[in-house]
């Protein structure tokens, strides 16, 4: 197995010379990688047995044997943190390359390079297991798709490329220092201490030394802002969120979709991977904070996404909204929570990552994305239409559908958060409530008027120019499908989004069977922080007196189940959720 | 000594060569040979082909490093000396080019002050003479008249910092200074005299590096002149410069208990922020380079000054000195392979100069331009330190010899300084991506509109071989950087060799 999570991360780059200098080879070429690396990180993913901790571990020296004191790995592995963003990496890829099919015309060599590239890079940052590995990747993944905004995006293509990649670097250079204090923090403070980059075992020496009081608070708090720095510019967190829409908005299809689906995830993860479990008394300190800030980016980003008139925009400005949501559950730091969080990064890749892809397909075909140059194309394009349905449904959480799953974890997350530690967050927490409404009407009214009412189609003026050239040239080729064509979805595109809709639907009856998978991990990375953050909101004893009474009769009585406690088994919370009429889900060993 | 000879009699042969115009075109040929026979005895010595080293006693990890990067940068230089260009003083072009060579292979190796200051001089009069030569470049009278008067001025304060060493301590030797400081000698009596002498040689050497505020020169120099002096300005003083500064502050004075890390740290903040900052209202190449390569001193000099507050038992490779030394090899590689790319791109009859002339480069129809314009993106990169490159791993380096005083729990009085200066490298390692980043928009992100101006065309191949084996570089380094660390991390300690006395009146004493 951990061979062939080595081979899966690199092969995509190992495919590159296979990616020929025409088109048409180009394209399926990359196919073709890139269908063997979703293959095969499924197969790992699906391979992942429940309830383990990690999976699939790969690693070796990296300096060599030079330097002793030095622990520095390539090192790749999967874990409950991965296990699902995983295969989302080669899924939404795959989605990319089909949606970019017809698209991209000029220099598609390139482009497919950079994809595969890109894809290895997101491989590479979920499934790295040393610090420095998983900055490596981190910051390769800005180079490919700086290059994909840059030169295959729309209007102020080059503007949103610098911004894009200006942002994150800023804040990812801080970031960089912060793992870099924490790797020099771990060593210095034992005797004859390795200096050690290895994600778990820097996470087992931290927390030696915070059990013997090495690790103070302030300490912490320093570090824990350094790379709070980077990962809320990629979350994006709400005051750094500004390169966002523009990335967005200007990115080619696949660019958009990669972009929302799986880099944006990586802010999120990184808080996962390394705030909460590294420095849990400082996640726990700041938590309210950032909870202020995630509950703002909700109501903001969704405001801002009813006012808008481009599609792309508006769901650009969603992914503000959503993403506030999973950072919302991840600092309510208590199980619920962190699973919802985790899930709804899962989800929401699915779901934005298909509406991106859906956007694409229609400005394909009419060249714009003008919510008014629409109506009624429900009945002129109903295929796409029904996906389109899917993937707003999924993503305004309608039950039975995997966005309900994520956010109704989060939002009881946090209302037990809130309830039990600190009455003062219901606000935050009734605040994110109404950002679920406001989700619901912002993307209703979109697919209203897009594909209810009148038919409405745009008028394209370049259409009997495109029909001239297309007659004139090759009259049955790419050029007139990708210029002038207004049909239904091809096999090509269903092929591209159906996908995405199994799972959606999957995660959504089901959620038991995906979060089985997290549980492990997620509990023993985030106990010091739920732990920290207990004792945090008062004098140890009643608070966390309450809570403790709260899971027990929780554990009885829950319509979730018997399980919130961390030792305890949360998948069944989840099938009390999403489908409570079952028989006890089959994940459950 | 044999590869500093073999350089030193090609250039002798390539002046005299030059007298003779029949045979003048030789001097191409003689250049080459003489850098390959340099490079191939190196390589014999260090034991590359038959595992053992000769020992050479007076040679050390260090010279060798430094003996590499001047051959490498050697023939950088002359695949990118563009035939033709100036082809009345090719001769003389190449000679002055290897004795440059030579004085960045004699300060590398020197053991004693007088040596060292020959290397450097060597390299300052070399450059003069190119800089007067050239006629490639717009302004060569104001290039090369600022560059002498100036470097003149620089060489005269580092001397006098040279006199005040040799008063002090007593000896030319490095090895004997070390002694001598250690012992005291830096605050014998007055202890002003301790630091005017480390004052003196630092402004002296501040001027080969490029450190504010004796940088001026730079942009006006580099733009006044040609790529391939441009390169050789920005690497062989900064490297020989570097080089100096670890052998006589890091290696002698600092064992004197004057605390100089105060004003390197100054020095470093001022460099690294001025050279990013001014660098982005660039918009002539060889300007930004030069605010770059102003703002990479400052880079290296963050390491030397993390090397100046702190000796541990290193246990890793990013101690202070070997980090700058790691920095400054994967500075060189990308500054001069960067420049190299541009010195092969045409513009019809005119070179290309500034950013405007790199428009639409990577969607150049020809393959050439297209990899010349992914080559060059790739120095960028490197050169703002984004992985996989060489750059990253220079920069890791750089900002961990900071971290390790200033994010370390013990109760250690620089903690907070140090840390606060690898929190400004890191601002400005994000500042520079932005000027980086206009050079790779330029060539990838716009169209080539300028309807009266000639296509970008690639001319010179060997430079184009030059620009390849850069790129290799910079990528086998990002992606292992392993066996560098350990060279750049083996090779700091031995800065002042211990010279090893041999008589030759008597037979070799036997052991």
């Amino acid at each position: 197995m951990s061979t062939l999570l080595l081979v899966t991360v690199f092969l995509p780059v190992l495919g590159l010379p296979l990616v020929g200098r025409r088109r048409e080879s180009a394209r399926l070429a990359s196919l073709l990688i890139v269908t063997a690396t979703l293959l095969l990180s499924g197969y790992l993913a699906f391979a992942f047995p429940a309830g383990a901790g990690e999976f699939a571990v790969w690693e070796t020296s990296w300096v060599g044997g030079r330097f002793p004191g030095v622990d520095l790995r390539l090192g790749l592995g999967l874990d409950g943190l991965s296990v699902w963003i995983f295969p989302l990496s080669s899924l939404l890829t795959f989605t990319a390359i089909l949606v970019s099919w017809h698209a991209v015309d000029r220099g598609a060599t390139s482009f497919y390079r950079l994809l595969l590239i890109l894809l290895t890079g997101m491989l590479g940052v979920f499934a790295a297991r040393d610090v420095l590995l998983f900055y490596v990747f981190f910051e390769a993944t800005l180079i490919p798709l700086f290059f994909l905004i840059g030169m295959w995006g729309h209007e102020e293509r080059r503007y949103a490329a610098v911004k894009f990649f200006l942002f994150t670097l800023a804040g990812s250079v801080l970031t960089f220092l912060g793992l870099l204090a924490l790797a020099i923090y771990s060593a210095q403070s034992q005797p004859q201490g390795v200096l050690t980059f290895s994600i778990p075992h820097l996470t087992e020496n931290l927390m030696r030394l915070r059990a013997n009081g090495q690790l103070p608070l302030t300490v912490q708090i320093w570090i824990f802002l350094a790379l709070f720095a980077g990962f809320a510019v990629k979350v994006p967190l709400f005051p750094l969120h500004t390169w966002l829409p523009l990335a967005h908005v200007e990115a080619p299809t696949a660019g958009s979709v990669l972009l929302a689906g799986i880099l944006l995830k990586i802010g999120g993860y990184g808080f996962l991977r390394f705030s909460l479990p590294m420095l849990p008394d400082a996640s726990a300190a700041c938590a309210p904070w950032i909870l202020i800030l995630a509950a703002v980016g909700i109501i903001y980003g969704a405001l801002t996404a009813l006012a808008q008139r481009d599609i792309k925009r508006l769901i650009a400005y969603s992914s503000v909204s959503h993403l506030g949501f999973c950072v919302l559950g991840f600092f309510a730091l208590n199980p619920l929570g962190l699973h919802g969080g985790l899930l709804q990064m899962v989800n929401h890749g699915l779901a934005t990552g298909g509406l991106f892809a859906v956007v694409g397909m229609l400005y394909e075909r009419y060249h714009t994305r003008q919510i008014e140059a629409f109506g009624g194309l429900a009945r002129r394009l109903p295929i796409l239409a029904c996906f389109m349905f899917l993937l707003t449904f999924s993503s305004i959480g309608l039950p039975g559908l995997n966005g309900f799953a994520g956010e109704f974890l989060i939002l009881t997350g946090m209302f037990e958060r809130a309830w039990l530690l600190q009455r003062g967050e219901l606000v935050l927490a009734v605040a994110a409530v109404f950002g679920v409404v406001l989700a619901a009407w912002y993307m209703l009214q979109l697919v209203g008027r897009v594909f209810f009412g009148e038919l409405k189609e745009p008028v394209q003026g370049g259409m009997e120019a495109h029909a001239g050239l297309a007659g004139a040239e090759h009259v049955t080729g790419d050029h007139y499908r990708s210029q002038g064509w207004t049909g239904d979805l091809t096999a090509r595109e269903v092929l591209a989004l159906a996908p995405l809709g199994v799972f959606i639907v999957w995660i959504g009856v089901q959620p038991s069977f995906f979060l089985a998978r997290m549980t492990p991990t997620l509990d023993a990375l985030s106990r010091p922080a739920t732990r920290a953050s207990r004792s945090e909101a008062g004098p140890a004893t009643a608070a966390a007196e309450a809570v403790d009474a709260a899971e027990r009769v929780a554990n009885r009585r829950s319509a979730f189940g018997r399980a919130q406690t961390t030792e305890g088994d949360p998948c069944r919370y989840s099938a009390g959720i999403a489908c409570g009429h079952q028989n006890p889900p089959p994940f459950t060993d | 000594m044999i590869p500093e000879l073999v350089l030193g009699m090609g250039a002798v042969a390539c002046f005299c060569l030059g007298a003779f115009p029949t045979v003048r075109r030789a001097s191409q040929l003689v250049a080459w040979f003489a850098v390959l026979f340099a490079g191939a005895v190196v390589g014999v010595q260090t034991g590359w082909w038959h595992g053992h080293a000769v020992s050479e006693p007076w040679y050390a990890a260090f010279g060798n490093l430094f003996r590499w990067m001047g051959l490498g940068l050697g023939l950088v230089l002359l695949a990118s000396m563009r035939p033709g260009a100036s082809e009345r003083h090719e001769a003389e072009s190449l000679g002055c080019l290897l004795s440059a060579i030579l004085g960045l292979m004699l300060v590398g190796g020197a053991a004693d002050l007088i040596t060292l200051f020959l290397g450097l001089e060597l390299i300052s009069v070399a450059s003069y003479i190119l800089l007067y030569l050239d006629r490639d470049g717009p302004r060569p009278e104001e290039a090369a008249g600022k560059y002498f008067y100036l470097s003149i001025l620089s060489s005269a304060v580092f001397l006098y910092g040279l006199s005040y060493l040799y008063g002090l301590g007593g000896a030319l030797r490095l090895d004997r200074l070390t002694h001598a400081w250690a012992s005291g000698a830096g605050t014998l009596g007055d202890a002003s005299l301790g630091a005017m002498a480390a004052v003196l040689v630092l402004a002296g050497l501040a001027f080969k590096i490029t450190a504010v505020p004796f940088h001026f020169y730079a942009p006006d120099v580099y733009q006044g002149t040609s790529h391939v002096n441009a390169s050789l300005l920005s690497v062989l003083p900064k490297a020989a410069g570097m080089a100096a500064i670890i052998k006589l502050l890091l290696g002698i004075m600092v064992g004197g208990g004057l605390p100089l890390w105060q004003v390197t740290l100054a020095v470093a903040v001022l460099t690294v922020t001025v050279g990013n900052v001014i660098a982005l209202w660039q918009t002539h190449l060889r300007r930004l380079l030069a605010y770059s390569s102003i703002a990479h001193a400052g880079f290296m000099l963050i390491g030397l000054t993390a090397a100046m507050t702190y000796r541990r038992p290193h246990q890793h490779p990013w101690d202070g000195a070997g980090a700058l030394l790691f920095y400054l090899v994967a500075y060189v590689i990308a500054t001069a392979g960067a420049f190299a790319a541009l010195s092969v791109l045409r513009r019809g009859n005119r070179p290309v100069e500034r950013l405007d002339d790199l428009r639409g480069l990577a969607r150049s129809n020809a393959t050439a331009p297209r990899f010349i314009a992914w080559s060059l993106a790739a120095f960028m990169f490197s050169l703002a330190g984004i992985p996989p490159l060489a750059g990253f791993w220079g920069k890791l380096a750089v900002f961990f010899s900071a971290l390790d005083v200033g994010a370390s729990p013990s109760e250690n009085p620089l903690r907070s300084r140090l840390l606060w200066l690898a929190v400004i490298g890191a601002v400005n390692a994000a500042i520079g991506a932005a000027y980086y980043l206009r050079v790779v928009g330029a060539m990838f992100f716009t169209e080539d509109d300028a309807q009266d101006r000639q296509q970008a065309a690639v001319v010179a191949t060997p430079a184009v071989v030059a620009v390849f084996a850069c790129l290799v570089l910079t990528l086998a380094i990002g992606l292992s950087p392993g066996s560098w660390f350990q060279a750049a991390h083996s090779a700091s300690p031995t800065a002042v060799p211990t010279i090893v006395e041999v008589s030759l009146d008597t037979a070799p004493a036997t052991h």
